[in-house]
């Protein structure tokens, strides 16, 4: 099979969008802000346990 | 790092801390004349006067070290443990001129902890205009420190308090109150049982309900020497170390700090009795966000027109312009189709963020939430959970977040799993073009149907949410509830450099944080609505020839082409009409047939289009789930634009956008393009009011954000409560489409 310059620019685009998708939403970076510790609780309560 | 001076910025909420570290490191955080602004600490560099670097933290405001919330027991954390990496070389404790007062207890309880203690008093610029004087230099004496008075709204004191921080190992490490007066004995017993340790430090310690490493509560209580305390006991002396502690501020302030009455206006009192009075204050809040939404509609639909011909044109022009080919295909029917149903917005957008920036900024939003504290209490949410419910209205993403300053554990939750309900901007997109779409042009008293539609929606957000967090109050069965105080800013004129600020940035951050998702998906899309392995997708213009021969045109394309001739026949085109070779004038009649010809290769074009999409790949996707929502009013291609909606609702549009491009080579508006789409078994059009306010209502209540879910999943530290928000408000919004769908057709 045999693929004109536009075909091979789609592909390499639609690639591009597939990994951005796959990058935000299955494998995201941790988000920044409070990491998980005991001493992050503020009530016996709080859920973090 | 490990040569700059740490400074840690603390103070009461609504001191204007942020605007400090806003202007100390040149940094643009977000600020307002509202609480609650900052609930995880910020950091930046600021470079001092001696050519040396600061590295500031700015901490989330706390009205003391009696910590009773996941936010304020940052503040804490970082003053008692000293291994802690941020731990400061110097404390710069924010006040206000008109709240010194109050704002002092804290700088007591910091300055006791032995650490170095700078004081800033800010909004210096109000002293004159509330008849406020100040001795500063007794002021400093009696509270053995160095004062800057600042005004972060004039840039004033902002050099003087860099010099101060340069020159903190000059600054007096001593307490400033002995606070073991309150019960010496006990304060006794603890300093010999840990005689290396700093006396109050080990009081706040063992009258936290936290840890502090090194130093462990645990520890401290088990020891045999020193004599156990209840919770009650302790509560009650720290009510005496407080009053103790106002004791000293009265007397201090007594001889150094003076308002003249005569000189303060009694503006503020007025405007605060109308403003929150019970009936008018509810009155003015809706009279005000009448008069948003109709300046929502009004004023930005001259531009969104504008917007929307302009990616119209530009796609026409790609297509015409660059050499014909599938990139160029993927440019002009994907890429600038997605993108252009993001972009149409930013007006309104920029409208909303701008009269949000000004309620902000005038001091206005903190009566609101008073306001809404009164009207929520009955359904079992304090005003500790209006800040959020109010700022979901932005993003649900921060709302989720700003619960943290909600003690109790079970309100939080609560607030959390309700806050989505809340209209956030990124449901703005698809409200504004199906109601213009679905809802008539018409006006009662001066405000169009449209507006009204637009604000019901918002109540509703709101109403929906404190009706389920009602019903979740009677489920999760709360005990106790957090205790909530409002701090009443004075009103200020809104600075337009601050509000031009809010609106530029976050109508930037709509844009590119969605524009990024709809790009990328726009791509998928196009890329699935192009490509197909079937029979019929391969075999589109044979088919539709075949079937034009036989069977005519469909009843859209024959009203299409009438509507168009009938157009052409009545207007200036047909005497104007020449020959492009020739240049001789048609006669009527032949310029009818040559007109009609072309009609028909449009249409034809147009058909060809449509059944090549109905079996492409992404065809077959909605196709096969079209049953799920053929219920709701909804084809195919609504169901694809919910389906990758769920990323981000702001994706709905443009989603439709690219679908309803792919091959179509006509140049026309979004909304004209969603306004022609004819519903494949009623052949009428798709976007009707029925299917309009069905759509409305799925998105209203339906949970269509990914990036919020991870947030509830970080704030509630477990899948549970994200999955059984997703599914409860999904089928929610699915019931009430449903039902609202078939009693409306």
């Amino acid at each position: 099979m045999k693929m004109d310059f536009q075909e091979v620019l789609v592909y390499i685009t639609l690639i591009a969008a597939l990994v951005f998708l796959v990058k935000k939403y299955l494998w995201p970076k941790t988000a920044p802000g409070r990491g998980k510790s005991a001493s992050s609780c503020g009530q016996d309560d709080c859920g973090c346990h | 790092m490990s040569n700059s001076i740490k400074v840690a910025l603390i103070g009461n909420p609504n001191t204007g801390k942020t605007s400090v570290f806003n202007q100390l490191t040149g940094l643009k955080q977000k600020v307002g004349n509202y609480p609650g602004i900052t609930v995880e600490k910020k950091e930046g560099i600021c470079k001092l006067s001696n050519g040396q670097k600061a590295h500031i933290i700015d901490l989330p405001g706390t009205y003391s070290l009696n910590t009773t919330s996941l936010d304020e027991s940052v503040v804490v954390e970082l003053l008692l443990n000293k291994r802690n990496e941020d731990f400061p070389d110097v404390a710069v404790v924010i006040t206000d001129i008109e709240n010194l007062k109050r704002n002092l207890l804290l700088f007591t309880q910091i300055k006791d902890l032995k650490i170095p203690t700078l004081l800033v008093i800010n909004m210096a610029d109000r002293m004159v205009k509330k008849g406020i004087t100040l001795n500063i230099k007794e002021l400093e004496q009696k509270l053995d420190t160095r004062i800057a008075l600042v005004s972060t709204r004039k840039g004033t004191g902002i050099e003087e308090l860099k010099t101060s921080i340069a020159n903190y190992s000059e600054l007096s490490t001593e307490a400033v109150i002995n606070a073991s007066h309150i019960a010496p004995e006990y304060f006794e017993r603890l300093q010999k049982t840990f005689p290396g340790e700093e006396l109050y430090k080990l009081w706040l310690v063992i009258t936290q309900d936290v840890n502090f490493m090194p130093l462990e509560k645990d520890r401290l209580q088990s020891s045999e020497l020193l004599p156990t305390k209840s919770k009650a006991e302790l509560k009650r002396l720290q009510h005496k170390e407080t009053i103790y502690r106002y004791r000293f501020i009265n007397n201090v302030l007594k001889e150094t700090y003076r308002v003249d009455p005569s000189a303060a206006k009694g503006l503020r009192a007025s405007l605060d009795r109308i403003l929150t009075h019970k009936i008018f204050g509810y009155l003015i809040f809706v009279l005000l966000l009448l008069l948003i939404f109709q300046a929502i509609f009004d004023w930005s639909q001259i531009p969104m027109d504008f917007i929307d011909a302009q990616f119209a044109s530009a796609s026409e022009w790609v297509k015409n312009s660059l050499p014909p080919g599938v990139f160029t295909n993927l440019l002009a029917e994907g890429i600038l189709a997605g993108i252009g149903g993001i972009v149409i917005f930013i007006p309104q957008i920029a409208f909303l963020f701008l009269f949000i920036s000004l309620l902000e900024e005038s001091g206005y939003m903190s009566r609101v939430v008073f306001l809404m504290d009164r009207l929520m209490r009955p359904f079992g949410l304090s005003g500790k959970s209006v800040v959020p419910l109010i700022s979901g209205t932005a993003c649900a993403i921060p709302a989720v977040m700003a619960t943290r300053n909600i003690e109790n554990w079970k309100e939080r939750l609560i607030t959390i799993l309700v806050t989505p309900f809340t209209t956030c901007s990124a449901r703005l997109p698809v409200y504004l073009i199906i109601i213009a779409l679905v809802i008539p042009e018409g006006s009662v008293l001066g405000l169009s149907y449209q507006a009204l539609t637009l604000m019901l929606l918002y109540l509703l957000g709101f109403a929906t949410a404190i009706l389920a967090a009602l019903v979740l109050h009677r489920v999760l069965k709360i005990e106790g509830r957090s205790f909530f105080m409002v701090e009443m800013p004075s009103y200020k004129l809104p600075l337009l450099r601050n509000v031009i600020y809010t609106v530029v940035e976050k109508t930037k951050s709509f844009v590119v944080g969605a524009g990024k998702i709809i790009l990328a998906i726009s791509i998928v899309l196009w890329f699935l609505g192009s490509n197909g392995f079937s029979y019929e997708f391969k075999n589109a213009e044979e088919i539709i020839a075949e079937r034009i021969k036989n069977e005519g045109f469909s009843t859209y394309s024959k009203a299409f082409m009438n509507d168009k001739l009938e157009e052409y026949s009545s207007g200036d085109q047909l005497s104007d009409d020449k020959d492009l070779n020739t240049g001789v004038t048609h006669s009527p009649k032949v310029s009818v047939e040559i007109k009609t010809r072309q009609l028909q290769e449009a249409a034809k074009g147009q058909e060809i289009a449509s059944y090549r999409l109905e079996h492409s790949l992404i065809g077959n996707i909605g196709k096969s789930f079209e049953p799920l929502v053929k219920p709701l009013g909804y084809d195919w291609k609504i169901g694809i634009a919910i389906l990758t909606s769920f990323a981000a609702r702001e994706v709905f549009v443009a989603t439709l956008a690219t679908i309803y491009s792919v091959g179509n080579d006509e140049e026309e508006t979004i909304k004209g393009r969603m306004a022609a789409e004819i519903h494949p078994d009623t052949k009428k059009p798709l976007f009707n009011l029925a299917s309009g306010i069905s759509l409305i209502l799925f998105y209203a209540f339906a949970m269509q954000c990914m990036s919020t879910l991870a947030v509830v999943k970080k704030e509630t530290n477990s899948w549970r409560w994200p999955l059984l928000q997703l599914g409860f408000m999904t089928v929610f919004a699915y019931l009430v489409s449903l039902i609202t769908y078939q009693i409306l057709h």
